[in-house]
C-alpha cells in the first residue's frame, strides 16, 4: 500500500515537471520567419519596383505641375483678372507649402551616437520632433521641414512601428534628423537656448550629437503629397 | 510505469489546457524546472541506489523548487542575479547526478554479463 502511494507520489511530480516544461517550450515558441529567403528575394525585389514607379509618378506630377503653370501664366498674361487670380493663387500656395521656398533660418541636425563609446544604442523619439516643431513654431518659423518633409497643416509625425512616420514618408529612429526652419535665426536658435528647452533636455540625456547651424539661405521643398479633402465642405 | 504515466499526462496538459501564468511570473518558471529536474534526477539515482525514500523526494521536490523561484523573485527584487547561483548549484548537481546514474547502470549491465557468462560456463 505504501509502495503504491510513494509512485502515486512520483507520477504527480514527473505530471507537475512535464506541466511546466512543455508550458514553458510553448511559451517561448521562437517567432519563425514568415517567409523564406526565396519569398524574401522577391519582395525585395517588389518593393524596389514600387519605388521605381512612385519615382516615375512623381517625376509625372512634376510635369504635370509644370504644364499647369504654364497654362496659368498664358491665362494670366492674356486677363487682368486672371493675372490677378493668379497672385492670389501663387500666395495661397506659398502659404499651403506647396511651393519650394527659401530664406534665413537654422538647420538643426540631430545624430544619434550609436558607437562604442555610447552604452546604450539611442534613437529619436517621435515627440521631441514635434516639441522641437512646436518650439520652432513659437519662435515664429514660416516654414520647417524635416528630412525633406515639409511640415504642413496636415503633417503627421508619429511612431509606426520601428520607424518614424513623417508625411507618410518612413524614417529610421537611430538615423541622423535634420530639421530646417525658415525665420529669423537669431530667434530660432534662441529658442533653443533656454535651460529647459528640448535640445537642452536632449543633450542632458546624451547620446546625441546636436548641432544648430544658421544660415542666411536655408532651402525648403514643398510638400510633396497629395493634398486633398475627401469631407470638408467649403462654405464662405 | 506510474511516474512515466504521470510525466505524458503532464506534456498534454502543458499542450493542451491554457493555463495564463502571469508575465511576471513567468521568469522564475525556468529555475523551478531546473530545480524540479534536478530532484527528479536525485531521486532517480536514489532509486538506483536502492535508498529511495518517497517522503525525502516528495519534500525535496517542492523545497527545491519553491527555494529556486523565491531565490529568483528576491534576486530581481535587489537587482542582484541570484537566479544564477540556483542555475549553477542545481545544474552540476545535475551533471553530478546524471554521471552517478550513469555508472550505476553501466555496472548493472555489467554485471548481469558476468552473471550470464558464469551461467554458460
Amino acid at each position: 500500500m505504501r509502495r503504491v502511494s510513494s509512485q502515486l507520489w512520483v507520477g504527480i511530480i514527473c505530471m507537475i515537471l512535464g506541466f511546466m516544461i512543455t508550458y514553458q517550450l510553448r511559451y517561448i515558441k521562437t517567432p519563425k520567419y514568415q517567409y523564406t529567403t526565396r519569398q524574401f528575394e522577391n519582395l525585395v525585389k517588389e518593393a524596389e519596383d514600387l519605388k521605381k514607379q512612385r519615382d516615375e509618378l512623381q517625376k509625372k506630377v512634376e510635369e504635370y505641375q509644370k504644364r499647369i503653370d504654364e497654362i496659368e501664366q498664358s491665362v494670366a498674361s492674356t486677363n487682368k483678372i486672371a493675372s490677378k487670380m493668379k497672385e492670389e493663387l501663387d500666395n495661397l500656395r506659398v502659404l499651403a507649402g506647396l511651393t519650394d521656398v527659401e530664406g534665413p533660418g537654422i538647420e538643426i541636425t540631430i545624430t544619434p551616437i550609436n558607437d562604442i563609446s555610447n552604452k546604450q544604442p539611442s534613437q529619436i523619439y517621435y515627440k521631441d520632433l514635434i516639441d522641437i516643431v512646436n518650439e520652432l513654431n513659437s519662435a515664429g518659423a514660416e516654414a520647417i521641414s524635416i528630412n525633406g518633409e515639409r511640415y504642413v497643416g496636415r503633417t503627421q509625425i508619429r511612431q509606426a512601428g520601428l520607424s518614424i512616420k513623417i508625411n507618410d514618408s518612413k524614417f529610421d529612429p537611430s538615423q541622423p534628423f535634420v530639421i530646417k526652419a525658415i525665420g529669423d535665426p537669431a530667434i530660432l536658435e534662441g529658442a533653443f537656448k533656454m535651460p529647459d528647452s528640448i535640445i537642452e533636455v536632449l543633450k542632458k540625456i546624451g547620446g546625441f550629437d546636436i548641432k544648430i547651424v544658421r544660415s542666411n539661405n536655408i532651402k525648403i521643398s514643398k510638400y510633396n503629397k497629395l493634398l486633398e479633402y475627401k469631407f470638408v465642405k467649403g462654405s464662405r | 510505469m506510474i511516474p512515466l504515466i504521470g510525466l505524458l499526462i503532464g506534456i498534454i496538459l502543458g499542450l493542451f489546457l491554457k493555463v495564463d501564468i502571469p508575465a511576471a511570473y513567468s521568469t522564475y518558471v525556468p529555475v523551478a524546472i531546473l530545480a524540479a529536474l534536478d530532484s527528479v534526477f536525485g531521486g532517480f539515482r536514489a532509486y538506483l541506489e536502492g535508498k529511495f525514500e518517497s517522503d525525502i523526494f516528495i519534500s525535496g521536490f517542492f523545497g527545491n523548487v519553491i527555494i529556486a523561484s523565491l531565490l529568483a523573485y528576491l534576486g530581481d527584487r535587489l537587482n542582484v542575479p541570484i537566479y544564477l547561483a540556483a542555475v549553477f548549484v542545481f545544474g552540476s548537481r545535475l551533471f553530478n547526478n546524471f554521471a552517478i546514474i550513469r555508472r550505476l547502470i553501466l555496472s548493472m549491465a555489467r554485471s548481469k554479463n558476468v552473471r550470464r557468462k558464469n551461467d554458460e560456463v
